[in-house]
């Protein structure tokens, strides 16, 4: 069996090099859960407050893998919309430079995106 | 399942600000009356493992995230599963609309329980909610913007050896990213030169070579939660005359209006103010008639020419985060990109954002077609074309007495040309 080779060469310290890629002197990232159950009972609450049912079960869906496809193009929504302040209608682009149109009515979006088989 | 061609899809905002979980295809139920919150996360799939390595277990699901219980999404196809869910007939289901595939509530075998469907309170619910943020919000808010502020350092410390827009663009993304904060809250504009005055400029790859400045707005997500800052700063190391005064301006602007903040003010007096301080800087400059006062300045509207956007928005887990309650048909021009509308209340996150930009699209035209005589001096003007644009954006949090900035990376114009001339160190 050949014989493991030996750790390499030693490295010098290259002085065109950071000495460490990240900053070890930021400081940690907070620690703790996510306080997920009262953010829930926030809601509740708000919706006892302002005239919303007192009781009932909220159920929401998490976004799918399913959808990945046109994630994409959900991802585009979004940058989108903070890349321009659109009022009524305003072209976009794939990433294969096909072009589609996306309006904003209501605050809500529609989408309409001509297929891209390159996509 | 996952291919080779799959990005991790963006968690919902919503979803995630009752569950804490990035994880996709998972499902989520409370029980407002029971106070139980139910956590369904997708079954093992042994061909996905093979692929994407073991998916999240219950157990671990259990103890990562703040929820009662934790299922796999596979039960929710069983009546059981549904009854248990709805625990009685009547029940009123809280959805969103075109955001929850409700088939397992309609099935045949359920049919008899019968749920009031509601499509609006939740949605309404969770934004109004979102506007102020907790403890734990504020500190990933807070964590976003150190990693951000020092990519932000980094980035003018480099100026002097890049040639090319994105170049600065991958040191930022790069010195996040290696920090821990992978995603960018929003697609980064570096825009050098006169490509700052396009206010959400996305190209990023032109060269540097002649221009003067360079407005980087660019900011990372933690855990979901984003930072939004910008920063003007010289490419040479050193602000030209007209570019140190209207650096000098916006910073004017963005510090009276930081001393404005606190709980119940109204947006539309900070937005104002910053407006008040553009007409009467930009006068005093002699870019206005200096005959002109500033009410009949802010009469002309002359100054949405040159700061066009709102003073800021709302800063959560959406750049622009939800409840802003903005009025994008306000007839008046001053108003109508305003993001947020109302009193701030405390700990809310907000932009204090001001900018002003020479857009020669379309002021030049206006000015040829005579629409700002008597108001803008063209020969004073022409020297600041190429200033191009600065905008300055620190994130706050909104506080009973004041406001507390939540971004690190210094505005002063010493340090900013310290940096980028090499005579302070990152």
């Amino acid at each position: 069996m050949r014989a493991l080779p030996k750790h390499p060469v030693q490295h010098k310290q290259n002085k065109n090099m950071a000495k460490q890629i990240a900053n070890p002197d930021l400081p940690a990232p907070p620690s703790g859960k996510y306080p997920a159950k009262s953010h829930s009972r926030r809601v509740a609450k708000w919706l006892a407050e302002n005239g919303g049912p007192k009781e009932g079960v909220i159920y929401l869906e998490g976004q799918a893998l399913r959808e990945h496809e046109v994630w994409w193009l959900q991802m585009m929504v979004h940058t989108f919309f903070m890349l321009t302040r659109i009022d009524r209608m305003m072209t976009l682009r794939c990433t294969s430079g096909r072009l589609g149109s996306l309006s904003h009515e209501t605050g809500r979006f529609s989408m309409m995106v001509r297929k891209c088989a390159r996509c | 399942m996952l291919d080779a061609n799959t990005r991790f899809p963006r968690q919902r905002r919503h979803f995630y600000y009752l569950t804490g979980c990035d994880v996709p295809d998972c499902r989520f139920s409370y029980d407002i009356a029971a106070d139980k919150s139910t956590l369904w996360i997708p079954p093992v799939d042994p061909e996905a493992v093979m692929w994407a390595g073991l998916p999240l277990q219950p157990q671990e699901a259990m103890e990562k995230y703040d929820v009662d219980a934790v299922l796999t999404t596979d039960e929710l196809k069983s009546a059981k599963s549904v009854e248990q869910l709805l625990s009685k007939k009547g029940q009123t289901l809280l959805v969103m609309k075109d955001r929850a595939d409700l088939s397992a509530f309609q099935a045949n075998d359920v049919k008899h329980l019968q749920p009031n469907i509601d499509y609006d309170w939740l949605r309404r619910g969770i934004e109004q909610c979102r506007v102020v943020k907790d403890e734990h919000e504020i500190a990933m808010i807070r964590h976003a913007n150190i990693v951000s502020s020092y990519a932000h350092k980094q980035v003018q410390a480099s100026v002097h050896a890049a040639s090319n827009e994105r170049e600065l663009n991958a040191v930022f993304v790069m010195h996040c990213h290696a920090n821990g904060c992978k995603e960018m809250a929003y697609g980064c504009i570096c825009a050098a030169g006169t490509n700052a005055s396009t206010l959400h400029y996305v190209h990023n790859d032109l060269p540097l070579d002649t221009k003067l400045n360079m407005l980087l707005d660019a900011g990372s997500e933690y855990n979901c939660y984003c930072s939004d800052i910008t920063r003007t700063f010289p490419l040479n190391g050193r602000f030209t005359k007209e570019s140190r005064e209207i650096y000098e301006l916006v910073l004017k602007m963005q510090d009276e209006c930081m001393s404005m903040i606190k709980a119940d003010v109204m947006w539309e007096d900070v937005h104002m103010r910053a407006h008040n301080i553009a007409a009467a800087g930009l006068r005093d400059l002699g870019i206005f008639k200096k005959s002109l006062s500033v009410e009949q300045i802010l009469d002309s509207k002359i100054t949405t020419r040159f700061f066009p956007h709102g003073l800021g928005h709302y800063l959560g887990m959406d750049t622009h985060d939800c409840g802003g309650n903005a009025n994008y048909e306000d007839p008046d021009p001053f108003l109508s990109y305003l993001r947020v509308r109302g009193k701030l209340p405390v700990n809310a996150v907000i932009t204090n954002e001001p900018g002003i930009y020479f857009r020669e699209f379309p002021l030049r035209q206006e000015l040829k077609d005579g629409v700002w005589e008597g108001i803008v001096d063209e020969s004073v003007l022409d020297r600041y074309w190429s200033v191009g644009g600065v905008r300055i954006e620190d994130d706050v949090v909104v506080k009973e007495d004041g406001c507390e900035n939540l971004t690190t990376v210094s505005s002063n114009l010493d340090d900013i040309e310290g940096l980028c001339n090499g005579t302070i160190q990152v």
